[in-house]
């Protein structure tokens, strides 16, 4: 069963009307058409590689506040 | 001290070159309120870089950190020339201990940004972000050399060439500073066409006691806060992943109980220390937009280490939460998302217990992104 890495009670304030059960919300079928965005960071939730190195894209590091 | 535990940097701004080759007329660093650059070195010398490289090495091993970020700063840092780029990485390098592992990152305008220069990143494994604001007309707005002439071309050209197979690895991303004049879709889809693997959005700095451009402070108005929110839903709602924007990656990390990417949002503390031309160790450079000596702390790589400056009382504030916060932020219901924005931006002539001056536009992106995730995580498709 997959565990959400990320702080549960402040994801449960920020949106108190969740599904009782987090497994069935980071497991079930999103729209595919709009959901690229969304699956990324619940891989993130997860704790789990959010598929840059599958996709090409990289670290989204690269330097702090500055430019 | 205090008894209180040193909390560690994991990422040092070093300022390799103290000019740039560019007339941005929104730079923190010439064009605000701090003219410290005309009193320091033009380029940061080598002597002062192995003393960077030994105080990097000493605070690694203090913390045993595993790893330290590196961002190759300016002015523009690419000024200070090949060998001295490659000395500075190679000393730092060097200086810290095994298990620390360096990553290095330049942040340029790309103007001279060539073959030779990136061979030398290739070899050194520097990743390069580039500063592009968008399309010709968007770009020449802002970032134009001294004379007049667009940089856009030359810019251009470097990230053409940045993206090439050869290369392609040590593209990090393109930062770009929110022109709100700009059409938001055009711009992006515009940054879109150089295939960057991730991009963040920046604010034009400014603050409450000097507003940035087409920000008064009026509660009602969010323009910066309706252009966001196009590049979000853009971004959102792509079938597949075009590039990563950290500002918004963080905003959903944050919804979703998790942590910020950017000191722009979020309570957690700031983690950066900055390291002038001269060996002076600094605040957030981005103080440097509030008054002059702003970022100053007093501390020297020759008299001090980077735990003096964890402990300097200025960047203490920035690394305390909620408690650093005016009480109009510590009430309000997105706190832990915004964390109160940008310390720099909440000055009000006299303080920082304040509302960010893009408070209004923050409070629009952040309650447009979390109707976005409701409605996608709570109703969810054929339920």
């Amino acid at each position: 069963m997959p565990m959400l890495s990320h702080d549960e009670p402040v994801l449960r304030t920020v949106l108190p009307d969740l599904p009782e059960d987090l497994a069935e919300l980071l497991t079930g079928e999103l729209d595919p058409r709009r959901a690229s965005a969304l699956v990324h960071a619940l891989a993130r939730a997860r704790g789990e590689s959010d598929a840059a190195a599958e996709d090409g894209t990289g670290s989204a590091d690269f330097g702090s506040a500055i430019g | 001290m205090g008894g209180s535990p040193v909390r560690p940097f994991g990422e040092v701004v070093v300022k390799v070159h103290g000019r740039c080759n560019l007339a941005c007329d929104y730079c923190y660093v010439y064009r605000h309120a701090d003219q410290s650059w005309r009193r320091k070195p033009v380029a940061m010398s080598r002597s002062t870089m192995e003393r960077l490289a030994d105080r990097l090495g000493e605070h690694a091993r203090t913390h045993h950190l595993p790893y330290l970020r590196v961002i190759l700063h300016g002015g523009e840092p690419l000024l200070a020339g090949a060998d001295f780029l490659r000395y500075a990485v190679r000393s730092i390098r060097r200086a810290l201990p095994c298990g620390t592992r360096p990553l290095f990152t330049v942040q340029t305008n790309g103007v001279l940004l060539d073959r030779a220069v990136l061979e030398l990143f290739l070899e050194e494994e520097v990743r390069v972000g580039v500063s592009l604001d968008g399309s010709r007309a968007t770009n020449d707005r802002h970032r134009r050399f001294a004379g007049g002439r667009s940089s856009h071309p030359a810019v251009v050209e470097a990230l053409r060439l940045l993206g090439t197979e050869r290369y392609r690895q040590l593209y990090a991303g393109i930062l770009c500073t929110v022109d709100v004049h700009s059409d938001p879709l055009e711009t992006y889809e515009h940054l879109l066409t150089y295939r960057p693997p991730a991009m963040d959005l920046l604010l034009p700095h400014g603050n409450r006691e000097h507003p940035p451009p087409a920000r008064p402070l009026d509660d009602q108005l969010s323009a910066y806060g309706d252009w966001l929110v196009a590049v979000f839903d853009r971004w959102y709602d792509a079938p597949v992943r075009e590039t990563r924007i950290r500002l918004f990656e963080s905003l959903l990390d944050l919804l979703l109980g998790g942590h910020s990417h950017t000191e722009w949002l979020g309570l957690e503390p700031a983690d950066i220390v900055t390291v002038d031309t001269d060996g002076s160790i600094e605040q957030s450079d981005v103080l440097k937009t509030v008054a002059e000596d702003a970022a100053t702390t007093g501390l020297h790589l020759i008299t001090a280490s980077l735990d003096d400056a964890a402990a300097h009382p200025g960047i203490r504030a920035r690394r305390s939460g909620v408690i650093a916060l005016g009480p109009e932020c510590r009430s309000c219901p997105v706190v832990r998302v915004c964390g109160g924005g940008l310390h720099a931006h909440r000055y009000d002539g006299t303080g920082f217990a304040n509302r960010s001056v893009y408070c209004p536009d923050l409070y629009h992106l952040i309650a447009h992104a979390h109707g976005r995730l409701r409605d996608d995580l709570v109703r969810r498709p054929g339920s």
